[in-house]
């Protein structure tokens, strides 16, 4: 009985042979359902929206999405126009880069994610990636390709599962053993938080750290510093603020100058000192009074420069 | 790759193939045809947008599989309820010749919307596409992702169970 309604709804056997084999009653019955569901359209529309609103304006929003549903658009429409831009670089070296006060998103060749930090570059070798994707679709386990990327600055990074991940800056290198981390490097040293996972920061002197989820390791001044606990679960440049913990003023100030874009002449002062509390990452005069008056160090602001002296 | 969905004409002709088999797709899972629409436009931005990485041979599993991601990610467990229209070229005489459920034409098509409603997710899904979108059974195995056979049996199960319903309401009734 089912044979024969799967071979009748197939068009196998016609409605006279169905009704010879399961008894006309409930063929007739069968035979009314059918037809009548096959009669149905949800409704007569006969376009539910011009295409050309899609191809004409790509990134524009289309008016009757729903908030979330521009997000979503934006985000897809983010990462398009990124490995596009990856595409037609013809250099086989692609970098990215902010200006002060800029945050951007970046999608690496293998889909993990950087989010740069204000002036901040980050660059990769499209050759060697292109052999650690080449080596993941083989399925290859030798692992021999590293995906490697070059730090100037501040980053954030989600990387995804695979081959060994490093990020290399002018203080050290650190090797993704999990996910997510932010280097922070600067010119007496780098500051390493990891949020989630596992990393390994080695210095330049090849002294290393493990660094694990919610902790931080500042390495200053050719040394390692002891761990930081971390309570912020996601970086604080991201929320619009900074935030120290017994952080050196070099580190401070080389923040300072990133975000908003100026010069801090330094001149005598002590910037070996440490400073800890929270900075706003879009008011220069609250945050140059929030890291120099504890310090008792004077600063005068002339346009761009901001000029530091010890104050009595 | 010589047609390539980043031209117009060509993205154009994909959306009128498939803009209603898609919207129809989600409004036999969402029971909303507002919302079905709105994936649908969703569907095709991604589609639009990721024109380069998507040969025009896959636009259709393409499309199907983000909607039934977008379904996925916003599904919010409502009770589906199915409201239909008859297609306008249908012929007079064609519930007369099948009185076999003793019905008004006007309650048979509600009771039917309700058992039709109540058939579980993927019987219903696979048996609308099939009787209303006209798709073969084949290619409903491709978009969906599973067996020739399964969607048979999901087909002639969907079938069935109708028909018990009806004939419970029937037996009711007298």
């Amino acid at each position: 009985m089912d044979e024969n309604l799967s071979k009748w709804l197939k068009g196998e056997i016609s409605n006279e042979e169905l009704k010879e084999r399961i008894g006309s009653e409930e063929a007739l019955k069968y035979i009314q359902i059918v037809g009548e569901v096959d009669n149905w359209v949800p409704d007569h529309t006969e376009h539910l929206f011009d295409p050309k609103e899609i191809t004409s304006k790509p990134k524009a929003k289309v008016t009757t999405m729903r908030p979330w549903l521009s997000y979503a658009a934006a985000a897809v429409i983010l990462i398009a126009v990124v490995s596009y831009l990856w595409l037609i670089m013809g250099d086989s070296t692609v970098s990215y880069s902010t200006v002060a006060g800029e945050v951007q998103e970046v999608e690496l060749p293998d889909g993990s994610k950087a989010t740069l930090a204000p002036n901040s570059e980050i660059s990769w070798d499209k050759n060697t990636w292109k052999e650690v994707l080449a080596e993941k679709a083989s399925l290859k386990s030798k692992k021999s390709a590293k995906r490697q990327i070059k730090l100037k600055g501040k980053v954030l990074l989600a990387v995804k599962k695979g081959s060994p991940f490093s990020v290399e800056s002018v203080n050290g290198v650190v090797e993704v053993l999990g996910t997510v981390f932010e280097v922070d490097d600067f010119e007496s040293g780098f500051n390493v938080r990891c949020f989630e996972g596992k990393v390994r920061a080695t210095a330049v002197d090849q002294s290393s750290v493990i660094v694990a989820g919610g902790e931080g390791y500042l390495f200053f001044e050719g040394k390692w510093e002891d761990k930081i606990e971390l309570d912020e679960t996601s970086p604080d440049w991201l929320q619009n603020q900074t935030k120290f913990g017994n952080a050196p003023l070099t580190q401070v100030i080389k923040t300072l100058e990133k975000l908003y874009g100026i010069t801090v002449e330094k001149g005598s002062v002590n910037t070996s000192r440490r400073f800890t509390g929270r900075i706003p990452n879009d008011k220069l005069d609250v945050a140059l009074r929030t890291v120099f008056s504890p310090f008792k160090i004077n600063y005068a602001q002339e346009g761009k420069k901001v000029i530091l002296s010890e104050g009595n | 790759m010589k047609d390539s969905l980043c031209e117009e004409h060509v993205f154009h002709k994909e959306y009128i193939s498939h803009e209603l088999k898609v919207r129809n797709f989600l409004f036999y899972k969402l029971g909303d045809l507002e919302k079905a629409r709105d994936f649908t436009q969703e569907a095709f931005i991604r589609l639009w947008n990721n024109c380069a990485k998507v040969a025009l041979n896959k636009a259709k599993g393409f499309l199907f599989t983000t909607a039934n991601r977008l379904f996925l990610d916003h599904y919010d467990h409502k009770k589906v309820v199915l409201k239909f229209e008859h297609r306008s070229n249908r012929s007079e005489n064609q519930m007369e010749q099948n009185p076999e459920f003793l019905y008004e034409e006007e309650e048979f098509k509600q009771r039917l919307e309700t058992a039709v409603s109540d058939l579980p997710e993927k019987q219903r899904v696979v048996f609308l596409m099939s009787r209303i979108d006209k798709y073969k059974n084949r290619e409903i195995a491709e978009i969906m992702d599973i067996s020739i056979k399964t969607v048979e049996k999901h087909i002639s199960s969907a079938v069935k169970t109708l028909k018990d319903n009806l004939d419970e309401i029937d037996n009711l009734k007298i």
